[in-house]
């Protein structure tokens, strides 16, 4: 059962730990430190690793999001539905810990190989200054390539008494292509109402070439694969100098 | 040069720290080679329409020599011309007034030496003032001794 109370601490509490991580001396240096990554990069490949200067922002995951997430979760990706899920069910008392992307950010790269080179960089950094941080390179059977990676830091939080506690949270930082990131802005929409729909399709996606996933999904590859081969024309050309 | 010299004209100009260091490098190396001491630093960049700044080549001035280390990023190519006179002057420029340059501010410089070897530096935003600063204080006066 969900109440005005439990919708008003996830919102207080998600916005305490934008509040804590905004003014960290952690977030100060991430941003600070993707400069020097990008400068790095430069120095070694003569290309640029951002489009343009990386401002990243962090928002958080709205309420109705969090509940859509741990409905996902619990049980249309369930596998040992109606037990729970791996893990146990995710619920209010815990979902902050359990959502991996209850607050996030992005930061574009121009080219493929940035998406790893800055993944790498940004878990040494964040390893260096004693957070714990991992990297899941998706790759998804609807098109979507992304590097996500998740720095779990501690972070005080209201109880649902508004006494607090302190709790582990990931940030999770999405790291795309400068065209990856187009085909998402296009197709976001088309995930988030895809993503909240029950039960197996008809017809697989892949033979319904008159579907909106047919054509956002395999756009989605396309671009991965043309993002292969500019990689190939740039190692061919730099062999070639 | 005193490599103070070269960080603080890297921090004006916001480069990173391992940008910095690659800028001093090249300044210590030409340090070695040059036969006369190096006193002023230049790096000539431009900033393209999608926003990205991109940093062509870094140049030394010592009292009569200009050097020039193209494509600094990537190349170790460094090359010596002597500017004892200076033949001709040009200046293109936007929203710069020659005063205090703003983020706006372009301005290219193309210069041609007594021995008609020509160089073309570039600045954007505050890098203008440097720019302006070398073309008024080494290359003006050496115009006006060229032409009396």
């Amino acid at each position: 059962m969900l109440d005005l109370r439990t919708i008003s601490q996830y919102q207080a509490s998600v916005d305490r730990i934008k509040l804590d991580l905004e003014s960290s001396r952690f977030w100060h240096d991430f941003v600070g430190n993707l400069r020097e990554v990008g400068d790095a990069y430069l120095l070694k490949t003569t290309y640029p690793l951002f489009p343009s200067d990386p401002h990243p922002v962090l928002v958080t995951k709205p309420f109705e999001s969090a509940i859509g997430k741990s409905y996902r979760k619990n049980v249309l990706e369930n596998p040992n539905w109606p037990d729970s899920p791996r893990g146990g069910w995710i619920l209010p008392g815990t979902w902050l810990e359990q959502l991996n992307d209850v607050i996030r950010t992005y930061v574009v790269v121009k080219y493929l190989d940035g998406v790893e080179y800055l993944a790498d960089r940004l878990t040494t950094y964040a390893s260096g200054v004693g957070a714990e941080a991992r990297v899941d390179l998706e790759a998804r059977e609807e098109g979507y390539y992304a590097a996500h990676l998740y720095v779990r830091r501690e972070y005080e939080v209201p109880r649902p008494n508004w006494d607090t506690q302190r709790i582990r949270v990931d940030l999770e930082v999405q790291i795309t292509t400068q065209l990856q990131e187009v085909i998402r802005r296009l197709t976001h929409g088309y995930y988030e109402r895809r993503r909240s729909q029950s039960g197996v399709p008809v017809r697989k996606w892949q033979w319904d070439y008159e579907s909106d996933e047919f054509v956002t999904n395999y756009l989605g590859h396309i671009l991965h694969y043309v993002e292969g081969m500019i990689m190939d024309i740039r190692k061919r050309e730099a062999r070639s100098e | 040069m005193p490599n103070e010299l070269v960080t603080d004209y890297c921090k004006q100009l916001g480069l990173s720290q391992i940008l910095t260091d690659r800028v001093t490098s090249i300044a210590d190396q030409y340090a070695k080679i040059s036969p006369e001491k190096i006193h002023g630093i230049f790096i000539s960049e431009y900033i393209k329409e999608d926003g990205e700044r991109v940093l062509e080549n870094v140049w030394f001035f010592t009292e009569s020599l200009a050097l020039e280390a193209k494509q600094f990023i990537a190349k170790d190519n460094y090359d010596f011309a002597v500017y004892k006179s200076v033949k001709y002057i040009r200046f293109e420029k936007t929203e710069y007034d020659f005063s205090k340059a703003t983020t706006l501010s372009r301005m290219n410089i193309r210069v041609t030496f007594e021995n008609d070897i020509t160089g073309e530096l570039k600045a954007s935003r505050e890098n203008c003032d440097a720019l302006r600063d070398i073309a008024l204080k080494l290359w003006m006066p050496r115009l006006l001794s060229d032409s009396s």
